[in-house]
């Protein structure tokens, strides 16, 4: 299964301390040499300040070597810089833990910082630079492992600067990495959203720089949207929300995933078949659109089965894809979760397809196609029926499914068409009615307007 | 080359015999254009000439010359007038002039100049006008109408003189006015000249010149004609006359110019032009440096040096000055420059002067062999040509041999180390020299027939072109590389000798070289050089044009090379559709032919819609030629200036760049086919039709008018054939149409991958085909048999079953499988007659109200506008997709309705 593994992927987008769970979670799934994975977790070590878990995994790996001198050393040294940071931000901390301070703190949240950043100067003699300390401080504390202080810390800090701050973007993706890390999901959730705002509003970065950060962010984003439970609308919503609605302009995210990362349209469409169908109709159509679009950069057991249901309309091709993708989802970190549910999801729109093009199908075949047996297949769409979501009959004779005529009569067209045509009419008068106050020109329009609707409604009716 | 000049010796009239200086082929291109409307009015000539060449250039001939007696006649009279001083007479004469020179102009200045009596009295009538207007006496006598008339002439006699063009005629003329009239000193060697000057009138005969502004250039090739002169006019030599005679007469004049050069060669140094230096000055003939091979005294005394005359860096650099300062003086001869350059760098060898004084004087050979031949629009003569790549490349060599020379613009003169030293320093540049070189290669590409065997030969230079343009790449690069830094005189130290800028223009131009040609599989080796040469400049390059072309050049050699979606993903991304409207005509139309090669592209991988898309820009308005820049197209009732059909041919691609006309109309028409039937065939009931392509509409209502269907001859006919099979659901006979030896060779065989094209273009027709047949005839099946319809069309049952998948998905055919028995049912649900028009009203209605919508959100619009809603409810039912194919040669926007989404996909 090695080859549909996106770890080497999605790692170059991660923060170093984010990679660690995708490298737990690969050691459990025995698909790499072990040995490999722990050479990979200790090169990774390397540039943090984590000695003791690097000391570990050498251990691992060297069952019987000596334990690197730098190491200790380096250890010796990361101690001391923690204290002198430590003290450093010590009186901050203590002051912000007063119950003025903090009260303070939590009215300031959305106003302006530097109300607070007054009181505590005046107050405990806290200068600028303190602050600035806390930003180092945090950031030690960050890749020393210690998730949780590192992420009060950043929320302190980004409490106490002003919103432009210099320090400010990485403060946010400081706290977003801390978040995940800790799974909380809904802070994570809530620092995703500020992040997103933070890239967009401002205006002073290249468009390369741009391009760079919305590309982390789709990457990171994935550890919030896959685990939190509004998670998965919110990505489809990321990638194809414009699309649905009516403004015309484009996605930048989609833009971004089409142009620096085509392997995250594994998760999008992914998303998309665990969405609830009815609400997606279009999301799904523009998805295929694009998988087809970037078919050359990136495919895989996903992405081929949406195409072999929506362009080649090749059920077998798709029956064989989808068992392909059993295996994918269980060795991808993020698509564990949610194997179970895109299974049962995929299987509906097989054959939600099938039912829109067939007119009578046998169930065996069904049954084959949807990856169970005869019985439970059957047993499956009666369900359906029953649930009113499938307009059919079986005829357990000669075992198969009628499908209910979907065909319109040319009167009811025209009745489907027309149907809302008087209520517009009716609007638009009122529209033009109020413009006609304002604007002296209308007389003409007015007449114009009355004959549409004489000529419409004995037609409806 | 003297065996090319035979080639076009032969047959042809002796004016030319004399006129050596110019390969004829030029010429009649160059008169080509003018030629065509002189047709119109003048005569045809008596004596039948089968070159057609031939043909040409007597038809111009006569044209000058009629312009020329209209011209004379009217100084005739406007001599005649002043001498009795009638003022309406001379204004009418004046007006006359003026007018019938402005028609002769376009005659004339093709032959560079302004005939010499034109100027004369130009000068006479403005005297005769100051002195009728100082005689304040005399003017109060005058009729007021005749006072008018006076003040007004001199107004516009003034203004007249005051014209670029006429003012240093003017001027020149009246530092020497008499000279003129005994010895014509300065004359074009143009075969049309000469016989049109014998026709003139013994009084003046025209001198010419070359455009104003390269004056000093233009007269390099002067002859005198003060002997010949007579002749030629005693004889009267008449247009029509046999030309065995006029052949002689030329040939009596070369000898004894010749003979005059013998004579004064001995006494005369070239340094100091002077009047009878001019005379001695031969044409750059080339008979004669074969006959005249003697070293002339005159070079070997301005460079020779005395025998106790010590030859050091400093004598030679002096000498060198001496002939640096000669260049672009009037009156030098090229030839001899180049000679005494050369006898100086055996001095600089013989004494082991060292490389640096070398190159220098390489530079400089190289730069008077760039002007040898320097008039205008001219390109080189090829032996020039093949002299001044012999010096490029020696440069190069050198260059490349001594790491020590560093050559740049950044050093100045004065900064200069010529002398034997570690390090030579010398003030020049290299990739001017190769730009320039480029640009004569384009020139004579474009002058050259590109059906000859003429052509052949000169393209065989490219190859030697590429390898220096190569080398200049590789000495660039390993110079780069080795950072090697010098320090400028100015304040700003040391800097790199090679910039990165320097870099990107020397990639430019192997891009431009490189980007056109199609690399054989399975190396395509090209494509990742294009990949690493274009990202270099991504990267580097700090002008915006140069990045927009190299990103186009990267486009149009990815689509050469069928990498599709990397070729459509840059031209997405580079966002050129924005901004091409307003760069300049060589970028449109390098932004023409890409988007031309990508839509080929797109049709060989299959992509049939954006092929589509991709070329009806192109193809609406017939203009493809004038856009893609491989012909000048004649529009009727549009007059052409003379300088915008000479830009428009300036911009020519030569020959071998020029993509495939009839392969691109034949690609669009089968793609529009392929889109445009099945559409159809759905759409029969709808009540407003809206042609996908207009151009294929066009192209089958044409054939419709045809009284009867013979078989089809030509492409188009052979696609309209194909579409009316295809009409019918009858792919065998479409495909036959379509794949067939004539189209074979006409079309498909121009395509590296004929074969798969061929198969995809099968497939394709089968499908469509397919679709097409179960639009129209659905009406009279109830159920249809999938393994039938796969018999039909010869498809795998999977991939009929996947189409009516498709179909009854997107609700255009209404149907439903029975899977059991593998059958098609339909729904009858086609209207009958009432319901369509209902559904008609239906769609009517709705237009209206859409309309009205429309009226309602439309702001600010004016009173007219409300006024007559129901017309604007018809034009919106005409209205069709743009015309495109805008103004200027940049278009193809259709790409920005590509529906991916573009915006932002910066690198």
């Amino acid at each position: 299964m090695a080859e549909y593994d996106l770890t080497a992927k999605l790692g170059r987008y991660f923060d170093r301390h984010l990679v660690f769970p995708l490298l737990e979670f690969l050691t459990e799934r025995n698909i790499f040499d072990e040995k490999e994975i722990l050479q990979a977790k200790y090169d990774l070590l390397q540039c943090t300040t984590m000695v003791d878990f690097q000391l570990d995994i050498y251990k691992k790996l060297h069952p019987d070597g000596i334990e690197p001198i730098e190491l200790i050393e380096k250890r010796e040294g990361i101690v001391a810089r923690f204290n002198e940071l430590s003290e450093a931000v010590q009186p901050l901390l203590d002051a912000v833990v007063t119950e003025d301070a903090a009260r303070l703190i939590e009215h300031q949240r959305t106003s302006d910082s530097t109300l607070t950043l007054d009181y505590l100067k005046e107050k405990f003699n806290i200068e600028r630079s303190m602050v600035n300390d806390l930003y180092a401080f945090a950031r030690y504390v960050y890749d020393c492992g210690d998730y949780s202080r590192a992420a009060t810390n950043l929320g302190l800090y980004r409490a106490l600067v002003p919103s432009n701050d210099k320090n400010m973007m990485s403060c946010l993706w400081g706290k977003l990495a801390s978040e995940i890390l800790m799974q909380r999901w809904d802070d994570a959730y809530d620092d995703l959203n500020r992040l997103k705002d933070a890239i967009e509003t401002s205006s002073t970065r290249s468009p390369l720089e741009l391009l760079h950060q919305r590309t982390w962010f789709i990457h990171w984003s994935l550890f919030v949207y896959f685990n939190h439970p509004k998670g998965r609308d919110d990505l489809v919503q990321l990638f194809l929300g414009s699309i649905t609605s009516t403004t015309n302009q484009t996605n930048l995210y989609l833009n971004t995933l089409q142009t620096t990362a085509p392997h995250l349209l594994r998760y999008l469409a992914a998303a998309v078949i665990i969405n609830p169908r009815k609400k997606n109709e279009r999301t799904l159509k523009e998805l295929v659109k694009i998988i087809q679009q970037e078919s050359y950069a990136f495919r895989d057991p996903i992405t081929e089965f949406l195409e072999c249901l929506y362009v080649h309309f090749d059920f077998d091709g798709a029956q064989k894809k989808l068992r392909d993708c059993t295996a994918v989802l269980n060795n991808d970190f993020f698509l564990v979760g949610c194997a179970e549910e895109f299974m049962e999801n995929a299987r509906l729109l097989i054959f939600e397809t099938f039912c829109r093009i067939h007119h009578c199908i046998k169930i065996d075949m069904l049954a084959e196609k949807l990856n169970m047996s005869p019985d439970e297949a059957e047993r499956w769409i009666v369900n359906l029926i029953r649930n009113a979501s499938l307009d059919a009959k079986i005829d357990s004779q000669q075992g198969t499914v009628v499908m209910g005529t979907q065909a319109l009569s040319p009167y009811q067209i025209i009745i489907e068409k027309t149907k809302n045509l008087f209520n517009r009419t009716q609007s638009l008068a009122q529209n033009s009615e109020r413009k006609r106050d304002t604007n002296t020109n209308w007389s003409n329009y007015q007449t114009q307007q009355s004959q549409t609707n004489t000529g419409m409604v004995p037609f409806m009716e | 080359m003297s065996s090319n000049r035979f080639f076009f010796n032969e047959g042809s009239s002796s004016s030319e015999e004399t006129s050596d200086d110019e390969p004829q082929v030029q010429v009649s291109t160059a008169k080509k254009g003018a030629s065509k409307t002189a047709t119109k009015h003048a005569p045809k000539p008596y004596l039948a000439m089968s070159d057609d060449e031939e043909d040409v250039k007597r038809v111009v001939r006569s044209e000058k010359a009629k312009r020329h007696e209209e011209i004379e006649e009217i100084i005739k009279k406007t001599k005649h007038a002043m001498r009795i001083r009638d003022i309406g007479l001379v204004y009418e004469c004046y007006e006359n002039l003026t007018k019938a020179f402005d028609k002769a102009r376009r005659v004339l200045e093709k032959d560079q100049g302004i005939p010499r009596s034109f100027i004369k009295i130009l000068v006479q009538l403005d005297d005769f006008v100051n002195q009728c207007w100082g005689d304040r006496e005399w003017r109060e006598t005058l009729t007021k109408n005749n006072s008018n008339n006076l003040s007004a002439l001199r107004q516009k006699i003034r203004r007249y003189l005051k014209q670029e063009p006429l003012e240093k005629e003017i001027n020149a003329y009246r530092e020497r006015p008499d000279v003129v009239d005994e010895e014509l000193p300065e004359h074009e060697t143009s075969p049309v000249d000469q016989s049109a000057e014998s026709e003139e009138d013994e009084e003046e005969v025209v001198p010419t010149k070359g455009k104003p502004q390269d004056n000093d250039e233009s007269e390099s090739s002067e002859v005198s004609w003060d002997q010949s002169d007579e002749e030629s006019t005693d004889s009267s030599i008449d247009v029509d006359a046999p030309n065995e005679e006029l052949y002689k007469k030329f040939l009596k004049t070369d000898k004894s110019e010749k003979t005059r050069i013998k004579e004064s060669s001995g006494t005369k140094r070239p340094k100091k032009p002077s009047r009878i230096e001019q005379q001695v000055q031969p044409s750059d003939d080339e008979d004669e440096e074969g006959k005249d091979s003697a070293p002339r005294q005159d070079i070997q005394k301005l460079v020779s040096f005395g025998k106790d005359e010590e030859i050091t860096h400093e004598a030679i650099l002096k000498k060198l000055n001496e002939i640096i300062a000669m260049r672009g003086k009037r009156g030098t001869n090229r030839r001899d420059q180049l000679e005494c350059l050369k006898i100086l760098r055996l001095y600089v060898e013989k004494q082991n002067l060292g490389v640096g004084l070398d190159i220098k004087i390489l530079l400089i050979q190289i730069a008077v062999s760039f002007d040898y031949h320097h008039k205008g629009n001219e390109c080189l003569k090829p032996e020039t040509w093949t002299r001044a790549l012999d010096y490029i490349e020696e440069l190069l060599t050198l260059l490349t041999k001594n790491e020590n020379v560093q050559i740049s613009e950044n050093i100045s003169e004065e900064a200069e180390n010529l002398k034997k030293e570690p390090d030579y320093r010398i003030h020049g540049d290299v990739i001017t020299i190769i730009l320039k070189m480029d640009e004569e290669f384009t020139k004579i590409l474009q002058n050259a027939d590109a059906h000859s065997q003429d052509y052949v030969e000169r393209l065989k230079d490219e190859l030697r072109v590429c390898s220096i343009i190569d080398r200049l790449k590789v000495y660039l690069e390993s110079k780069a590389n080795n950072n090697v830094m010098i320090t400028t005189d100015s304040d700003s130290g040391t800097i790199l000798l090679v910039q990165p800028q320097h870099l990107c223009t020397a990639y430019m131009c192997v891009i431009e070289h490189l980007y056109y040609k199609y690399d054989k599989p399975p190396g395509q080796s090209s494509v990742a050089i294009m990949d690493r040469l274009c990202k270099y400049i991504y990267a580097k390059d700090t002008l915006n044009r140069a990045r927009a072309r190299a990103s186009l050049c990267h486009v149009y050699h990815l689509a050469l090379h069928d990498h599709y979606y990397e070729a459509r993903d840059l031209m997405l991304m580079c966002h050129m559709q924005d901004t091409i409207t307003t760069s300049d005509v060589a970028t449109q139309i390098l932004y023409n032919r890409t988007i031309v090669q990508l839509g080929l592209c797109a049709f060989r991988f299959g992509a049939i819609r954006e092929a589509h898309q991709a070329l009806v820009d192109m193809q609406s308005g017939n203009r493809a030629k004038e856009l893609l820049a491989q012909g000048v197209q004649m529009i009727r009732n549009q007059e052409r200036t003379r300088d915008q059909e000479m830009k428009e041919r300036q911009r020519l691609l030569p020959f071998h760049m020029h993509i495939n006309l009839e392969l691109i109309e034949c690609v669009y028409l089968v793609s529009a086919m392929l889109i445009e039937i099945p559409f159809m065939a759905s759409h029969e009931y709808d009540a407003r039709k809206r042609p996908i392509s207009k151009h294929f509409h066009t192209q089958m209502r044409q054939a419709e008018k045809q009284p009867v269907f013979g078989p089809p001859e030509s492409m188009r006919e052979h696609v309209v054939a194909a579409s009316r099979a295809m009409k019918t659901g009858d792919w065998s006979a479409c495909v036959n149409f379509l794949i067939n030896e004539k189209m074979n060779g006409k079309v498909w065989n121009l395509m590296p991958q004929a074969t798969e094209v061929r198969k995809m273009l099968i497939d394709k027709i089968k499908e469509e085909s397919l679709r097409t047949y179960l639009f129209t005839y659905a009406t009279v099946y109830d159920a249809i048999s999938m393994a039938t319809l796969a018999d039909m069309f010869e498809l795998p049952v999977k991939q009929v079953y996947g189409i009516i998948s498709k179909m009854i998905i997107n609700e255009e055919l209404m149907a439903s499988l029975e899977e059991p028995n593998q059958t098609v049912v339909m729904h009858h649900t086609d209207p009958s007659r009432t319901q369509a028009l209902s559904l008609q009203l239906v769609e009517k209605v709705f237009q209206l109200y859409e309309q009205n919508e429309k009226l309602v959100h439309f702001r600010n619009g004016e009173p007219n506008f409300y006024s007559r809603p129901n017309q604007q409810v018809q034009q919106g039912q005409q209205r069709n997709q743009g015309t495109g194919g805008g103004g200027g040669g940049g278009s193809g926007q259709n790409w920005n309705r590509n529906p991916r989404s573009g915006p932002n996909r910066a690198y």
